[in-house]
């Protein structure tokens, strides 16, 4: 219902605004040079790993850090529904009960309750990744829409990599592929670069893993790269015990050894697993959901990209 | 590193703050012994004796005669292992004295008891009493009080900061000798003019004297490199391991053709460049900077030593790594609060690499590269390096550069010719003198060899905040310049941002021209009572001109004045103009109000004005508010004049002003608490407010051109991570960046896993510290303690913030 408001609040005002969660200059891994993501807000995927938790819902949400909180009770005294107690004299939220009125957020003198989620017009956000130009110039840089999953809200995408164009950005989108593809053929138009994630090819697995299917998404895949409209970096996710068997490996060689117009996929990127995203979930009031904490075994790492290596693909561990 | 060099390192702990050294940890003391340092008298004594002898002199005579006694009868020593000699103290753990500039504070500070008791033994107090008899009044400092008209004398403060650069291809090219043979042709000419009558007898008597001082200087300083000779060839007679023989061999025989002679070896050319350092900045007078154009100067002996086959790479840096262990011997003991603005007691030795030469031509030569290799080896943050930033310089040296910051040096700095060049160009400097330029101490620029910028013997901070406060009538806890300047503004009546911006300006106004004027006395009695034979000799057209550094300077010229704290300004402004003007949230009284009661009841108006735009975020709301007042008082500053008609410009130098100043400041309407530091640097964003990265960082400060205002202190702190690998490149390309933006300088604090148990420890400190990989990013405090574990143990070791 939240989510249906917001979709409806956009086309209420003309030119769609985007709803993110964080703007991020300097930003050297989510593309070449340096760069500037602006991380949208909504994703159709719950991968069990995903270090943005706040990243997921559409709509905004409170963030609780009661490290910052000093028991004032400011926010108690704000809330009109009786959703926050002081738990052991700290902030504590009855999320069932909250309606997200913020009005806590706004109490709160000492920056423990904090938005995530906040509304931005094209030209504000625009004007912002601008900023940063002379940096982009000298590092072949520029703007990364990243998410949750930018296609979540494709009007505010389209029309936002539209402008980065207009003043003469290099765009990248950094998507999971889960889309129509009408959505993403439009987008691709002012986009340079994709940053494609990829989980699993089984599909069952990838149901698991993440809560949808991979048809969709690998058939986008191929008909990004059968556009050749763009330039494509695939980036895969090495999560423990999910998809770093070398088995899973040897099937993305092939599976991407098959590609049409293979070439413009210019390199796979293997980002290891990292639980620096678990404290995340606790200031949204979520539990989190990843099970095998480990951190990937370099040595594994290395034998994945060996095997992707050995179909003559371009391959990095990291970004 | 050799091992020779390590262990000299090793023993060799630079000269930190005393009172911080309170601070060091056990694991510190173990690694680096030796931290406590003495106050040597031996200088003060020598000095006193011959200032007895010599009472009826020329006061130019007096002071070579006076340098000449101490260089003939000091305590020199030889290290063992040491290639490098030359010392100015008894031994490495002390500093010497100089009575003749002040000695009060000294007596105080070292009583039993007093913060510096422990740098003195009951028997040296007594010696440092009997040396001070001496002195009474007539100590330079304290006989400036007797100068000071009475509404001088409230105004804080002035202390000796001089600096100067030789023209040290000069000295390497014709030696001591040639120079002395110079001084006595120039003394010959000068009675010849005098018969032709084409001069006057007073500028006879006083041009002849100082030819005189300079004669006996230099005569005295080829004498004390012989007695290193003589103390080298003793002790190689005594020695029984025959390969350090014959290096105590070659040391005196180094030194008894250095620094007379002309060099004829990288190892000759490093002696006499560290005898010379050593008489002017620590023997003939307390001086900081070096301002060498290392690179510049030295590689055509390495060049010529490699063709001859004399030397190879490593053998010229590990020289290089012993002159580095030589510049942690030195340092100088100030006055506590002096060393808290001083960080420490250093003596800001800059050394200055690349660039390019007279004609634009990049200098760039393989002793650039020997230098940084040697610091990043022997983990040197002395001297500090500066390395000037241009279009033409090779890439490799840049990611050489980057390489020693990603080692966790806090070296080199990076100062911009973009910047620089226009600005001398602009006052007046020839563009063949400009190209020329080298950094002396810290941020201040000089031009090697001419007679320019150096006679600081006067330098002043002005804490900006309390200039804004004053305007306001929020006292501050310590009345500097009577609460800085009289003029207020009634904050229920106060009518628009520009009345409070210009009573802001005014009350600056009102402190530099008191300090200029105190400044320009202070001027006058160094010039009467302290001229500076030696160095003359070594100053291009001093000769020539038979006049004394003091007595005239290289045109252009201007002398600079430091101010701090510019960003705290701007981001109470900010902050003001928002809450009180724009948005009108609270009056002006309350805000006023809060600030006098440090926000104790008013949180939420501190929030507020927390909230409102700050420095650092490439927001113009604040960053034009910068420019606009860093602007209008650098015009103020300008209107004051030097005793030769020179103009004051601001400088950047505030070291560690901003912390140790912001200490006795009330709050400021930006948010911030009274106590709390300034902006960090005089460029830099407050800690912890700059919240969109490192490129809004740069674009903000590059909106208060350097040209317009002054050269800016900018301090950035930088994970590892940042600077290896693929992300070396990206950084390279932020520094082209940097440099394309005309920003002037900048310098980077590497994140060590010191820093890191620091922010678990403190995280209030750190709330912006950031953890990036792909896809993600995330607050350092944030995280929870494994996993900051995790962070930590991935950041090297080794990684550290200075002292």
């Amino acid at each position: 219902m939240r989510e249906a408001a917001v979709v409806h609040r956009e086309n209420d005002a003309g030119a769609p605004k985007g709803r993110i969660f964080s703007m991020q200059r300097f930003s050297i891994q989510d593309g070449p040079g340096i760069r500037t993501t602006v991380f949208v807000k909504g994703c159709p995927l719950r991968c069990a790993w995903c270090s943005n938790p706040e990243s997921q819902n559409l709509h905004p949400e409170i963030m609780v850090r009661r490290q910052k909180c000093e028991g004032c009770g400011e926010c108690v005294q704000a809330c009109p529904r009786d959703a926050i107690d002081l738990v052991e004299g700290l902030v504590a939220i009855d999320r069932a009960r909250c309606d997200l009125c913020m009005d806590c957020v706004e109490a709160c003198p000492t920056g423990a309750l904090e938005v995530t989620g906040e509304e931005i017009t094209i030209e504000a956000a625009v004007d912002e990744c601008s900023q940063d130009e002379p940096f982009y110039r000298n590092s072949d840089g520029g703007v990364t829409l990243s998410g949750g999953e930018p296609l979540s809200q494709p009007e505010f995408a389209l029309e936002f990599l539209k402008a980065c164009k207009q003043r003469s950005l290099s765009t990248a989108l950094d998507t999971c592929g889960h889309a129509p593809w009408e959505v993403l053929e439009k987008i691709l138009a002012y986009t340079d670069l994709v940053l494609f994630d990829v989980k699993h090819l089984d599909p069952e697995m990838h149901r698991k893993g993440t809560g949808v299917e991979n048809d969709l998404i690998l058939e986008n895949l191929r008909r990004i790269t059968a556009s050749r409209q763009a330039r494509v970096w695939i980036r895969i996710p090495v999560i423990p015990g999910y998809n770093d068997s070398e088995e899973h490996a040897r099937a993305v060689a092939n599976a991407m050894a098959k590609m049409p117009e293979f070439p413009c996929v210019e390199k796979i990127s293997l980002l290891a697993y990292h639980a620096w995203g678990k404290p995340k979930y606790d200031f949204l009031g979520k539990g989190y959901p990843f099970q095998g904490e480990a951190p990937e075994d370099p040595a594994r790492l290395e034998r994945i990209k060996e095997i992707l290596e050995s179909e003559g693909l371009s391959v990095t561990v990291g970004h | 590193m050799s091992e020779r060099t390590e262990a000299l390192m090793l023993n060799t702990p630079i000269k930190a703050q005393q009172i911080a050294l309170e601070e060091l940890t056990d694991e510190m003391r173990a690694t680096r012994p030796g931290f406590e340092w003495k106050l040597d008298l031996e200088r003060a004594r020598l000095l006193t004796e011959s200032y007895k002898q010599t009472e009826n002199e020329p006061m130019t005579v007096r002071r070579a005669k006076a340098l000449a006694h101490i260089l003939d009868n000091m305590t020199i020593y030889i290290r063992s292992d040491e290639m490098i000699v030359g010392n100015y103290a008894r031994d490495k753990d002390s500093v010497p004295f100089y009575p003749e500039f002040a000695w009060k504070w000294i007596v105080r500070d070292t009583a039993p008891g007093q913060v510096y008791s422990g740098m003195l033994t009951d028997e040296g107090r007594e010696e440092l009493n009997e040396i001070c008899d001496y002195w009474g009044n007539s100590s330079l400092h304290h006989r400036l009080r007797k100068y000071l008209p009475d509404e001088l004398k409230e105004v804080f403060w002035i202390f000796n900061w001089e600096s100067s650069t030789p023209n040290y291809e000069k000295i390497l090219g014709v030696g001591l000798k040639g120079i002395l043979e110079e001084v006595r042709q120039r003394r010959e000419r000068l009675d010849e003019e005098y018969m032709a009558e084409s001069m006057t007898g007073m500028d006879f008597v006083r041009k002849r004297d100082e030819l005189d001082g300079m004669a006996l200087s230099l005569e005295a300083a080829i004498r004390w490199a012989g007695r290193y000779a003589e103390l080298a060839r003793e002790k190689a007679g005594k020695e029984t391991d025959p390969s350090r023989r014959q290096e105590l061999k070659k040391i005196a025989d180094i030194c008894e053709w250095v620094p007379q002679n002309p060099a004829r070896t990288f190892h000759e050319a490093l002696q006499s460049y560290w005898l010379i350092h050593l008489i002017i900045n620590f023997l003939e007078i307390p001086m900081v900077g070096t301002g060498i154009r290392f690179d510049h100067v030295m590689n055509r002996f390495y060049e010529k030593d490699v063709e001859e086959g004399r030397i190879d790479r490593d053998q010229a840096q590990e020289l290089v790594e012993f002159l580095i262990v030589k510049f942690q011997e030195t340092g100088f003991l100030h006055a506590p609060l002096w060393s808290g603005f001083g960080g420490g007691t250093l003596g800001y030795q800059t050394v200055t690499l690349g660039g390019v030469d007279s004609q634009g031509k990049d200098i760039t030569s393989e002793m650039s590269y020997i230098f940084l290799d040697a610091v990043k080896t022997v983990r040197a943050i002395v001297p500090p390096l500066a390395l000037r930033w241009h279009d033409g310089m090779p890439k490799e040296l840049v990611m050489k550069a980057i390489e020693v910051l990603a080692s966790g040096m806090p070296q080199p700095a990076i100062f911009n010719d973009k910047v620089n060049l226009p600005r001398l160009v602009e006052l007046g400097c020839p563009i063949e003198d400009a190209r020329e330029y080298s950094i002396n101490n810290c941020m201040v620029p000089t031009i090697p060899g001419k007679n320019f910028n150096h006679i600081s013997a006067w330098a002043a901070g002005v804490p900006l905040p309390m200039c804004l406060n004053a305007a306001l009538d929020i006292p501050d806890p310590i009345p500097f310049y009577k609460n800085a300047g009289p003029n207020k503004i009634d904050p229920a009546t106060i009518p628009s941002m520009d009345a409070l911006l210009d009573a802001t300006v005014e009350n600056y106004k009102w402190v530099i021209h008191r300090l200029v004027l105190i400044g320009n006395i202070s001027d006058a009695l160094y010039k009467e009572y302290a001229p500076r034979p030696f160095l003359s000799t070594l100053i291009d057209d001093c000769i020539d001109r038979a006049e004394d550094v003091r007595d005239w300077n290289y045109q252009p010229d201007y002398r600079d004045v430091t101010l701090f704290g510019l960003n705290t300004v701007a981001d109470s402004l900010a902050a003001i103009k928002k809450v009180v003007f724009d948005d009108k949230k609270v009056s002006m009284g309350e805000l006023v109000e809060a600030m006098r009661n440090n926000w104790q009841g008013h949180e939420k108006l501190r929030r507020i004005c927390l909230e409102a735009p700050k420095f650092g975020n490439d927001d113009d709301y604040v960053d034009l508010l910068s420019l606009e007042f860093a602007r209008r008082v650098s015009e103020e500053t300008m209107k004051c004049k030097t005793n030769l008609g020179s103009p004051v410009i601001p400088d950047g130098t505030a070291s560690t002003a901003w912390w140790s100043f912001g200490r006795v400041c009330a709050a400021t309407a930006d948010g911030r608490m009274a106590g709390d530091p300034f902006n960090d640097g005089t460029i830099s964003p407050m800690t912890g407010r700059d919240k969109k990265g490192p490129t809004a960082v740069l674009k903000s400060v590059s909106k208060v051109d350097p040209k317009k205002t002054w050269n800016h202190l900018f301090n950035q702190t930088v994970v590892p991570e940042y600077l290896t690998g693929h992300n070396a490149e990206l950084f390279a390309q932020y520094l082209k960046t940097f440099g394309d933006l005309g920003i002037h300088h900048i310098q980077f604090t590497t994140v060590g896993r010191d820093l890191l148990y620091d922010a678990q420890k403190h995280p209030e400190a750190y709330p912006n510290l950031m953890v990036r990989v792909a896809g993600f990013a995330a607050y350092f405090i944030d995280l929870d303690k494994n996993l900051q574990e995790a962070i930590i143990d991935r950041t090297p070791q080794g990684a550290c913030s200075a002292l």
